[in-house]
């Protein structure tokens, strides 16, 4: 009977290993990458300009290279980044992919691991010098930064005037004028800012992340991510003081955390909101179709810079952020190719493309002729003479620091905390920092 | 007496090792291998890159590290809340429902897909269903309330600290009590009608009949009903991954949205934490479900 039982151990596991092959080889991936195939992985799912522009550029790729095909797969951020992460731990990924400086986590270890691909050859004399610190790490260019954006406070011209606002000819106001326009418009009936922070952990720093430049200047601003700034800073305090002077006043609506980010440029596109504090990548979502959740061509739209303070160590001083970029995987079976793809979205034809169809900044040098777009002018007077540093705050913040400094933020502009509670938290943050 | 190893039964047993070892196979690495491998991860630093991972042993490090973690320790009691509310609301209500169906309306069979409609749908269908519902600007339940002159209670129901937590712990009994009322009916209806007509006879209410008569001949059901509830709550993601994500102020955070936002959106490639932090969570579950189930078995002998 020994004999029986052994032929049936055996049995079992070659049924087990037959199947484990079996498992193996159907889970096994798709990463079988044909050499005359590049795959391209992107966020902006469903932002069909920005999509027109990325399916231009493997147009021209394509026709200059009769025969390759190009895969493009488009997710939604979070999914990408899943994406992303599992597939490069795992030896794989994407010939081409999506990327920005500030995604949580995927940067720059992608760059510090080998993962990416020089492209400098390809792109490097069409950057602006600006975007230089997010796509170059010493000689080697990983990043294309396609998307740039900075904040402004975009706002509804008919609004404030029924509000009764008289702005400055110039545009330009000083943060107790900002207190009266929130004021004006609150007594007005009016929501003064529209906002939604539901979807976005970022999105309830962006005041207050402006307001403390503008408070505490370039030293301090830059030393608050490394954690040499403590919260506790008289000039940081003051900062956040009047941030919540403007929650208090009524200045953010109700269930701002409850509002997508989405759905908060709708509000403002909506007309029953005075002000919209919104980074600019803002024209890729207002200069589409209506029925796509668009701006009414109509739309008394009105652009101004944050507000300087009296006083203040960084009036004059704003911050560019570079987004939506493109990288190559080191690797990758094609990577030459690759990079020509993505040379073909650096020319200055393409950005001036991006720039009249997204409506948004590009780090890439433009034709001179995209400057002559309304939108663009009027933006260029609102910012113009601002000093630009790489921003935001909190790129280069530990993962940690960062979440509890969004979702103080957040819970400040919400009103469900106070400056107080909220330097308790942050303070606390930073001390596991300094560990 | 040992087993004969005849032809026969060798056969049989071929037989069934056959049908058995997909499921194995699958079984063994989707579900052992990754436990294993997570209890293990949870002593290390561990770096994948690159299809290679690199390890430091750092004993219980990861473990000291989640006993100082405030955040974790936040989602752990948000978890807690949730799955020990649950059963409570899911289970009375759905055996409510079950009783109104077993009495047998004109509406039964409608309102028996009706309410069990619910449970079919995905949980990020639901979430963002209910995402509208409760939206600050123009959500049903804040318009009902204001129809009702009840602007003062009108809030943005997912965004504030106070109520985002019992607004989601509503939302998962809208999805579960449909199954609950299902499993429910079947227990009811098993039950022998002459026990509830004797009872009757005997002048209980109907109240009685339920308490004394119903749910102790149900008390098996409604203990594994209250075990599966409580495992799925502690497990809870896909809901809050589509409404909150774990906001505002960490306070719908729970452990499995926690895992995966360290394992995944910060310190990208770094899994020893994360692990350890499943691991933990994996060995309270595992502790409280035993505690919970050997409690109810105690106590569920019944005859009829």
């Amino acid at each position: 009977m020994d004999t029986k039982r052994r032929k049936f151990g055996r049995m079992c596991t070659k049924i087990l290993i037959g199947a484990a092959f079996a498992c193996t080889a159907a889970l096994s991936p798709i990463q079988a990458i044909s050499a005359e195939k590049l795959t391209l992985w992107s966020h902006w799912a469903d932002e069909q300009n920005k999509k027109d522009f990325v399916m231009e550029a493997i147009k021209r790729f394509k026709d200059k290279n009769p025969g390759f095909e190009v895969e493009v797969v488009w997710y939604q951020k979070p999914q990408l980044i899943t994406a992303l992460t599992t597939s490069f731990q795992a030896g794989s990924g994407p010939d081409i992919f999506y990327l920005e400086p500030a995604i949580t986590g995927a940067f720059p270890p992608f760059v510090d691991n080998g993962f990416m691909y020089d492209i400098s050859k390809q792109v490097d004399p069409f950057i602006e010098s600006w975007a230089h610190p997010f796509s170059k790490k010493g000689n080697m260019t990983y990043l294309l930064p396609l998307e740039a954006y900075m904040p402004v406070l975009y706002f509804n011209k008919d609004v404030l005037k029924k509000a009764g606002v008289n702005l400055p000819n110039d545009g330009r106001i000083d943060s107790d004028m900002l207190k009266e326009i929130v004021q004006k418009l609150k007594a007005s009936g009016v929501t003064p800012f529209s906002a939604g922070t539901m979807d976005r952990d970022w999105a309830g720093s962006l005041v207050t992340e402006s307001i403390l430049l503008r408070y505490i200047g370039k030293e301090k601003w830059q030393g608050i991510p490394t954690g040499k700034t403590p919260w506790t800073d008289p000039d940081v305090v003051a900062g956040l003081k009047y941030v919540d002077d403007l929650v208090k006043a009524g200045a953010y609506p109700q269930g701002v955390s409850s509002i997508k980010l989405g759905e908060s440029h709708g509000l403002f596109f909506g007309g029953k909101y005075g002000m919209f504090p919104m980074r600019t990548f803002f024209g890729g979502r207002a200069f589409v179709p209506v029925d796509k959740g668009g701006m009414a061509p109509d739309f008394p739209l009105g652009i101004m810079d944050f507000p300087s303070v009296k006083g203040g160590k960084g009036n004059g001083l704003s911050y560019m952020q570079v987004g939506g970029s493109y990288g190559v995987n080191a690797r990758s079976k094609n990577p030459v190719k690759a990079a020509e793809l993505i040379g073909m979205m650096a020319t200055p034809d393409m950005a001036a493309l991006w720039m009249g169809k997204v409506k948004g900044q590009t780090g890439i040098k433009a034709d001179a002729s995209a400057m002559n777009d309304p939108y663009f002018k009027m933006l260029n007077e609102a910012t113009k003479g601002l000093t630009l540093l790489p921003g935001p705050m909190e790129l280069g913040m530990d993962s940690t620091y960062r979440d509890v400094f969004f979702k103080t933020s957040t819970a400040l502009v919400a009103g469900h905390i106070n400056v107080d509670t909220m330097i308790k938290q942050l303070e606390e943050a930073r001390a596991k920092l300094k560990k | 007496m040992k087993p004969k190893w005849n032809r026969k039964r060798l056969r049989y047993l071929n037989t069934a090792a056959m049908f058995l070892a997909p499921a194995l196979v699958f079984y063994l690495l989707l579900i052992v291998y990754p436990l294993f491998q997570s209890l293990l991860f949870g002593f290390f630093k561990v770096d994948i890159l690159g299809g290679q991972a690199s390890y430091q042993f750092v004993g219980l490090e990861n473990y000291r590290a989640l006993m100082d973690d405030s955040v974790f320790w936040a989602s752990a009691k948000n978890t807690l809340i949730w799955a020990i509310s649950s059963p409570f609301l899911e289970i009375p209500i759905g055996l409510l429902l079950a009783l109104y169906l077993q009495r047998g309306t004109r509406l039964t069979k409608l309102m028996r897909v009706v309410w069990f409609m619910p449970v079919l749908l995905p949980q990020i269908v639901v979430g963002i269903i209910w995402a509208w519902i409760y939206n600050s600007e123009w959500g049903a339940l804040n318009q009902i309330l204001k129809t009702l002159g009840l602007e003062t209670w009108m809030r943005g129901w997912l965004g504030h600290p106070d109520t985002a937590l019992p607004a989601l712990i509503v939302v998962t009994t809208w999805t579960w009590i449909g199954f609950n009322m299902i499993i429910l009916l079947a227990a009811v209806s098993s039950i022998p009608k002459d026990l509830i007509e004797a009872a009757r006879l005997d002048g209980a209410t109907r109240l009685q009949v339920l308490t004394r008569v119903i749910v102790p001949l149900i008390k098996p059901v409604i203990a594994n009903l209250m075990i599966l509830c409580f495992i799925g709550k502690m497990k809870v993601f896909d809901l809050i991954w589509a409404t909150t994500q774990g906001g505002p102020m960490w306070a719908t955070e729970t452990v499995a949205t926690y895992t995966v936002k360290r394992a995944f959106y910060w310190n990208t490639f770094e899994k020893g934490y994360p692990s350890a932090m499943a691991t933990m969570w994996f060995v309270i579950i595992l502790l409280i479900s035993l505690a919970v189930t050997r409690a109810m078995q105690k106590r569920v002998v019944l005859e009829y």
